[in-house]
């Protein structure tokens, strides 16, 4: 055998494999696109009654219902991502008909399988399969499932539970999503999103969590700031007490938290609980102080900011100013009769038309 | 029956409010962003247009001002179907020269009320 004949040989290897290969992508692709076709053609007759279900008047989707309920597993298979994609996107009527289809299916059931599987992608679209389905899910287990993932090895996981459970209006779990959020810093902004969606529900527990930080640790720790922020989000005039108290023992951050949460609750009660920090000896919370007055805004914080605008610290008055432009006709008399320098500044800016 | 514009680039939604539309006799031409629109505007002349805000390159608040700034579609109502649900959003929208503001999550029967009274009004 010579030279040529092994080049031959070697050619020859070469070709008939890159067949094989070419052979078995065209393979792989025909069979894709055959799956393509017939998810298409089992998920277009269920997925009508799914926009029927939705959007239809109460007789036609009472019709749709009864036949997504007698559905094939196949063609229930083949929407069932799509319905749990689109239940978020909607309200009233048409989102609980749709859920209560999925819960129909046992949607539920399979999502806390998944939410034991050992891919961490499944277990995270359980989770979320779970916090869309929560209104329908009386029985604690399953809101014990997604608890239990608060504390999986995997961030992703952590954080898709921590999302679930703002479906989940009731103190414990408000009580575990402020613990695991001290505990993690990371995952403040899902922590917050989720007391957001509970609401009302979270208010008593967050009360207890910054009185409880500022009573164990001395200024508070991470619990009473987390506490204090989200009691500004969700709104909670009931909180003003509270947050009032925190003020005269906390460190500088959760002083700033607690003077941001009640300009964010913007009642005429929390211009007393304000008034205090305005003569605050660290410039920082002045200031916070002056912006949290303006978000109030009103009359009623109008002599509380007077004094202010002549603050020896330049960034203090300018925000004192702001606020009382804020604060409509009474604090622009106030800024027109100022001699500070800021209020001529804010007046001039207001005629230019740079503050809104 | 009216001629509608639904332009939105989530899918899902813009499935939902064509079907909606569609099963209450109304034509509907779908498109996924603010440029479509625009172009769609002007080439099928709606009576009505429904445009999400957030859509990839024009989005629905520049479109709006390009219709309204179009002498031949300065009269076309237009609805705003969209996830900004703040203060300023909506403010922002009626000023940009919407005739109403929808949040998203949404009620596509709600939706189909106010495409139904927008057109009786301007007809």
């Amino acid at each position: 055998m010579n030279l040529a004949h092994l080049g031959y040989g070697a050619a020859i290897v070469l070709v008939s494999a890159c067949l094989v290969v070419v052979l078995g992508l065209v393979v792989v692709r025909f069979g894709r696109d055959r799956a393509e076709r017939r998810r298409s053609t089992l998920r277009t007759p269920v997925w009508r009654d799914v926009l029927m279900l939705t959007t239809g008047e109460p007789d036609e989707a009472a019709d749709a219902f009864s036949r997504l309920l007698s559905a094939a597993p196949a063609g229930r298979a083949a929407v069932q991502d799509d319905a749990f994609g689109l239940v978020p996107k909607l309200r009233g009527t048409a989102r609980e008909r749709l859920r209560q289809v999925l819960w129909e299916w046992g949607a539920t059931q399979e999502a806390a399988r998944w939410t034991r599987s050992r891919s961490s992608v499944r277990r995270c679209r359980g989770l979320h399969r779970l916090g869309v389905l929560a209104p329908r899910s009386p029985e604690p287990f399953l809101r014990d499932e997604v608890l239990a993932r608060l504390d999986d090895r995997d961030f992703a996981v952590r954080r898709t539970a921590m999302l679930a459970l703002g479906s989940f209006p009731e103190p414990v779990v408000v009580e575990h999503l402020l613990h695991r959020a001290a505990l993690e810093p990371r995952l403040r902004a899902d922590f917050l999103s989720s007391v957001d969606r509970i609401g009302a529900p979270a208010v008593p527990v967050l009360r207890r969590g910054l009185t409880r930080s500022l009573a164990e640790t001395p200024g508070g720790d991470r619990r009473g700031f987390l506490a204090a922020e989200a009691l500004g989000l969700v709104g909670a005039v009931s909180a003003v007490p509270t947050l009032e108290a925190a003020l005269e023992h906390s460190s500088a951050e959760l002083e700033l938290a607690c003077i941001h949460a009640l300009g964010q609750l913007g009642a005429s009660s929390c211009v007393v609980a304000l008034a205090g920090p305005l003569g605050h000896r660290d410039p920082a919370i002045r200031r916070a102080a002056a912006e949290s007055l303006g978000l109030i805004g009103g009359a009623w914080a109008v002599p509380a900011l007077g004094d202010v605008v002549h603050d020896d610290n330049v960034e203090v008055a300018r925000a004192a100013a702001n606020a009382l432009h804020r604060c409509g006709p009474s604090g622009h008399d106030a800024l027109a009769s100022s001699t500070a320098p800021v209020a001529r500044e804010v007046i001039a800016l207001t005629a230019l038309g740079s503050l809104a | 029956m009216a001629r509608i514009l639904v332009a939105d680039d989530d899918v899902d939604i813009r499935e939902l409010v064509e079907f909606k539309l569609s099963t209450l006799g109304h034509d509907v031409v779908a498109v996924s962003d603010g440029a479509a629109a625009i172009d769609a505007c002007q080439a099928e002349r709606p009576d009505l247009a429904v445009l999400d805000v957030m859509m990839p390159g024009v989005s629905g608040l520049d479109a709006i001002r390009a219709i309204r700034s179009d002498p031949t579609l300065a009269d076309l109502p237009v609805i705003l179907l969209t996830a900004r649900a703040q203060e300023t959003d909506v403010e922002t929208g009626f000023d940009s020269g919407a005739d109403d503001y929808i949040t998203k999550p949404f009620s596509p029967r709600e939706l189909a009320s106010r495409v139904q009274a927008l057109l009786t009004r301007v007809r």
